[in-house]
């Protein structure tokens, strides 16, 4: 490369490392000096050293240990049931008989665009026992049933709100999966049929095969979205009934901006960072670059 | 022969069918919640509580909607996020553009760890920067200002913007842009005259799901605003819960005008939402 060239690429790039450094590193180097101080900002505005205390208390904190088993229980159950559903729905629509795909596939996508707040103000109210039409629905084959009120039991409340997520973000899986099955090679589905493999053998072990990659793909992009669910959590239940869908975010949500202890807030957030940084590592061994 | 010819065909046509039952229940499922919410939009309060909510009132009404645009608040909201999604999208886009150029063009060293870094970006939950955003924009006195969300957005925006543009770059063969040098075009002649008509629809789609982020932005918004002066959508939504029970066809209007737009870009980008939602994730 010649040198003038080397200066230009480094050129194009300086505005991108600047806002980068400006808006992410900045701040979390802020976050993390910020994470050895006590402050209680309504309270004081001087922050005091206290060393590794915040980091000790989230060990002993059970907030703490509920939203991780929230946010642990809502990843495992939401991936793989939107995983399954939007095998299932991919499935269904690869067949070149079906009419309107362009039409069909704008309609089940459409609830991912929606804005979560959107999404879950609307959920919301659908699950009213009054106006609602959950129960409305489901009265209809329960006559004789008291219908819980959703999400305001604790038993319904962290399923009902991972029903929404299912709800809105399946179409992803749906749409990686159709993405997956189009750009298969036929020869091998071909040859066996000739060696008289059945339909579930083919299934087995060429479709789920060739897909695999794609899968991989969709549950990462898919447990880093639900690690960090926020929106449409505050908008359905407010983290309660008594924390039982508080998972992390609304964890160190309501320590920073209910409680104002930004410290603890602070060292919570590395520790979510660092979370996060496991799931980026996963990531970077599971894909290749293409640059 | 032929009956049992007809015979396959029969059932392939029973299959048929089955698919698209099943198609149409997951096309209810998905647009039950849509629907009622534009039905519940024309409802008065009365006719809420007491028609069922699934079907149509025979008196539709218009003031949920007017009674939400002549709100000084709203449309200083809808102006707010407006101008936030189109200065954050520009900015995004041609920082990102001249990034990827540059990461396609010259290969230099450090463009692995460059990518890891927008990578790690890209993972980390919103939630852990309102902390240092929130004392930050104390701090330079930009709280309750939209420039707060001008600044903070590009976070979240710019690292997709860089992946999907160097995604759709990948695509072009390299022949293309040494030739087009050869025959003595400038780098930026080059970048303007052959590299962005080239992959102009990925860019279209790239503004799109920039568009898409900020206008449905909350959490940072959440923090960073408190007042109509920079007040976006999404927060004005969401404050209406607080007057639960009251304006009920006023939150549903308010939702189905934040949602129409953005179902009208699905429509245009569907094809590149697998691409987009999943940049720079390569498939073996």
């Amino acid at each position: 490369m010649k040198k003038g060239n080397k200066i230009l690429a480094y050129l194009l790039i300086t505005p991108a490392l600047i806002t980068i450094f400006s808006v992410v590193i900045f701040p979390i180097i802020y976050s993390f000096r910020l994470s050895f101080f006590k402050w209680d900002m309504l309270k004081t505005s001087s922050q005091l050293f206290v060393g590794l205390d915040n980091y000790i208390k989230i060990f002993g904190d059970s907030n703490f240990y509920n939203g991780l088993k929230i946010t642990i229980i809502y990843c495992m159950v939401v991936v793989p049931l939107e995983f399954l559903i939007g095998l299932g729905l991919a499935l269904i629509l690869d067949n070149d008989r079906i009419k309107g795909m362009r039409i069909i596939n704008t309609i089940l996508l459409s609830p991912m665009v929606v804005a979560p707040v959107a999404i879950g103000t609307t959920w919301r109210m659908l699950y009213q026992t009054d106006i609602g039409v959950v129960n409305a629905l489901l009265s209809i084959f329960f006559r004789n049933h008291t219908l819980p009120i959703w999400l305001a039991d604790a038993k319904f409340a962290l399923a009902s709100v991972m029903f929404v997520d299912i709800w809105q973000t399946t179409p992803f899986f749906m749409l990686l999966m159709i993405a997956g099955l189009k750009s298969m090679p036929t020869e091998p589905f071909e040859s066996a049929r000739v060696d008289g493999a059945s339909n579930w053998q083919c299934f087995r072990y060429l479709t789920l095969n060739f897909l695999k990659p794609v899968i991989l793909i969709g549950f990462i992009f898919r447990s880093v979205d639900a690690f960090r669910e926020f929106d449409k959590i505050i908008m359905l239940t407010k983290g309660g009934p008594a924390g039982r869908t508080e998972n992390l975010s609304l964890f160190v949500y309501r320590v920073a901006f209910t409680g104002y202890h930004f410290g603890y807030a602070a060292a919570l957030s590395i520790v979510m960072m660092i979370m996060s940084g496991f799931i980026a590592w996963s990531f970077i061994r599971a894909i290749k670059f293409n640059i | 022969m032929e009956s049992i010819f007809l015979r396959k065909n029969a059932s392939k046509n029973l299959k048929l069918i089955f698919r698209y039952i099943l198609i149409a229940a997951a096309i209810f499922v998905s647009i039950l919640p849509l629907y009622w919410l534009l039905l519940t939009s024309f409802k008065t309060v009365v006719n809420i509580y007491q028609l069922n909510p699934l079907l149509p009132t025979r008196t539709p009404i218009f003031t949920n909607y007017t009674e939400l645009f002549s709100s000084k608040t709203t449309i200083r909201a809808i102006f707010n996020s407006f101008v936030v999604t189109i200065i954050v999208t520009s900015i995004s886009l041609v920082i990102g553009i001249l990034a990827s150029y540059s990461i396609y063009r010259f290969k230099f060293k450090g463009r692995v760890a460059f990518f890891i870094s927008l990578l790690i970006v890209r993972v980390l939950p919103p939630v852990v920067m309102i902390i240092p955003f929130f004392l930050l924009f104390k701090y330079i006195k930009l709280l309750d200002n939209i420039m707060a969300l001008i600044i903070s957005y590009p976070f979240m925006i710019l690292p997709l913007v860089i992946w999907m543009i160097s995604g759709f770059l990948s695509d072009i063969p390299k022949s293309i842009e040494e030739s087009a040098r050869v025959d003595g075009a400038s780098l930026f002649g080059v970048l303007f005259k052959i590299i962005i008509p080239l992959i102009a629809p990925g860019i279209a789609a790239t503004a799109i799901f920039s568009i898409i982020g900020c206008w449905n932005e909350y959490i940072l918004a959440s923090i960073l605003t408190s007042s109509m002066e920079s007040q976006t959508v999404p927060i004005i939504l969401s404050l209406q819960i607080t007057m639960w029970g009251t304006f009920w066809g006023k939150i549903c209007a308010l939702a189905i005008f934040m949602i129409i737009p953005m179902l009208i870009f699905t429509f245009f980008v569907h094809k590149y939402m697998a691409r987009g939602l999943t940049a720079g994730a390569v498939k073996e």
